[in-house]
Order: C-alpha cells, then structure tokens, then sequence
C-alpha cells in the first residue's frame, strides 16, 4: 500500500542539524569571523569600508533636514530668521569686546593669546556621532596620517574641550567624551572658582556632588582647565537632600554632542 | 521564475539588505531590531549585522558581544522556522 506523503513525516524525520540551512550558518559565520579578523588585524579596512556610508547618510540627514525645514510657516520662519539675525550681530559684537578685553589682560599680565593661537589644532569632520556611534564617542575623518595622537584634547566650537582620542587608524580617531559614564574630570564651578569633580553621566551631561555650604547656584558656569578656565557647562539643577551635609549638581553641558559636525584635535 | 520572484523571496531580500545598512546609517538599536526582524524570513542575516555593529563601533579589544547576540537570535530564529514547519507551532 503505498504511503501517503506527509509534510509532517518528512521534516519529523529529518535532522534539523544537517543539509543546506548549516552550509548557509557556515558560510555566514565565515564571513562575520573573517570581519572581526579584519577589525583585529587591519581596522584602518573597516573604517575604509564604512566611510562612504557615513558620509552618504550625514549629506542624507541634511538634505532630509533641509527638505523638512521649508514646511514650516513661512512667516513665522521670517520673524525667527530676523530675532536670530539680530541675537548674531549682538553676540559678535560681544565677543569683539571680549577679545579686545582679554588682549588687554594679557599685554598687562603677560603671556600668549588663546584666541591668537585658537586654530593650531586639526580640523576633523564628525563621521559618526551618539546616537549613531556609541554614545559619548565620536569618529573623526582624521587619524594618525594627519597628526592626530592617542591622548590628545579634543574641542567644539569655541574652544570647549569635549573630549580625548582614545584610538586612531590611518585616517581616523576615536574620540572618547569627557561625558562618558564614570569618566571623572577637575573642573571648578562659579565665579568664585570653587573646585569639584564632574562625574560623566553619558550624552553629554555631567554631576557633581559639593557641600551644601559652597551654596552654588543654577545658572553657574562650570569650567575646566585649559588655557585658564574654560566653560564647558552651566548648572541646570541642584538636589539638595535635607538629610545630606551635600547637594548634587547637574550640569548641563555647553556643547550638544549630537548636532556637532566639527571638531578640533591639539597637535 | 515565478516562484523565484515570490513576494516573499522579495521580502526577505530587502529585509535582509536593510539589515546589512542599518548599523551605517542608524542607531544600533534600530539596526538590531531590523536584523531581528529580517532573522524571521531568513535567519543568518542578524548574524552580520551584529558584527557590523561590533567592527564599525567597538574598539578591537572588546568582546563582540553583538555578533553573539546575533547568533543567538538567529538560532532562536531558525529553530522556530523548524518547529514551524513541523507542525510543533501552527
């Protein structure tokens, strides 16, 4: 009598564990082992490989990014433009001011301009920032080739230090974020420079913990050495404990890490 | 030739290719998540895309914790194929 074919009978009975699924597991556990080879023994590949990608979806983001802001009102996007307009001219002519200030204190006290030698680090484009990349790194378009050193500082715009390379290949560098969690930076905090330790809270952000007597408060600026005292953030909450002798701070920091596009490494 | 170009076969080519892009252009959640979810039409697929995770964004002293991650998901993945097509889970 012949047995009637069942679906059921044919794959019960055969091994799960041998045939073409195990050929095709192989083949792409060959390949993902053969990256991870590469990664070891020639990263300088992978970020080659990777590069054109990354620079295709950053010029995607902002044409995306273009392309959506023209949806907005139209006059209202006027106004804004106007009100933004207005806050740049004042802001230059602030830091006109500031510059001239901080030239005329340093004739007086003697030493190098900041300002003067501002651009005598490297360039580097953002290839990858948070979320993309883990978050409180970067990866720059810069890397041994070019100067870049493991430990140097990293800075946004205007001087702020926001990092240190952590790694580079050829043409590229990691960049480790002072933000990172668990990370611990001196700063001071306030006019009266009073010193504490940032704590790395990851994106970004930082806290401190100080005495409740050093009575800072939110709205202060937070700085880090550098060439003197360099804002990196302002306090945007103090908790205070009523149990505890100290409050903790968090600070926000001056710098948004996700729209960076631009940073500078020191030779 | 039509079988060949099933909308199915389709399907699990573009999921898969998106789940070989993702970790380039997206956060590696997201990027997981469609590897997962290209692992339900064809199960090697998370395999590489966790590895890509872990070559494009972890340094090379770290465990590549997403390539394991990919594999266990992609036996999970083929083994419910497995039970699927015996009849085990309708």
């Amino acid at each position: 009598m012949k047995k009637q074919y069942s679906l059921r009978h044919k794959y019960r009975n055969g091994n799960p564990l041998t045939g073409t699924p195990v050929v095709v597991f192989g083949v792409v556990l060959g390949i993902a082992a053969l990256f991870l080879v590469l990664r070891l023994v020639f990263p300088a590949v992978i970020i080659a490989l990777a590069e054109p990608f990354w620079k295709g979806g950053v010029t995607l983001e902002a044409a995306v990014g273009g392309a959506t802001a023209g949806m907005g009102n139209a006059a209202m996007l006027a106004k804004e433009n106007t009100q933004l307009a207005q806050q740049v001219a004042s802001l230059q002519n602030q830091n006109a001011v500031l510059t001239a200030r901080s030239q005329d204190l340093t004739k007086l006290l003697g030493g190098t301009n900041t300002a003067e030698t501002s651009m005598q680090g490297i360039a580097a484009g953002v290839l990858a920032r948070p979320p993309l990349s883990p978050y409180d790194t970067l990866i720059v378009g810069m890397g041994a080739k070019d100067g870049v050193v493991v430990g140097a500082t990293v800075t946004a715009s205007g001087g702020i230090p926001i990092g240190t390379v952590q790694s580079t290949t050829a043409h590229t560098a990691t960049i480790t974020l002072l933000s990172m969690a668990g990370h611990t930076t001196n700063a001071w905090v306030g006019e009266s420079r009073i010193p504490l330790t940032l704590a790395g809270m990851g994106a970004g952000a930082f806290t401190a913990t100080l005495p409740k007597a050093a009575a800072v408060n939110v709205g202060d600026n937070v700085y880090v050495p550098g060439p003197g005292a360099i804002p990196v953030g302002t306090i945007s909450q103090v908790e205070s404990d009523p149990s505890s002798p100290s409050v903790t701070l968090n600070i926000q920091p001056l710098v948004n890490i996700f729209s960076t596009t631009w940073v500078e490494i020191s030779r | 030739m039509s079988h060949f170009f099933s909308p199915l076969r389709i399907l699990t080519i573009v999921l898969s290719i998106l789940a070989l892009l993702a970790p380039f252009f997206f956060p590696w959640q997201f990027a997981l998540g469609v590897g997962i979810l290209a692992a339900a039409f064809f199960p090697p697929i998370v395999i590489l895309t966790g590895t890509f995770i872990d070559v494009l964004y972890f340094g090379t002293k770290t465990f590549p914790y997403f390539t394991l991650l990919g594999i266990i998901f992609s036996l999970i993945s083929y083994f419910v194929h497995q039970f699927i097509k015996t009849r085990i889970i309708s």
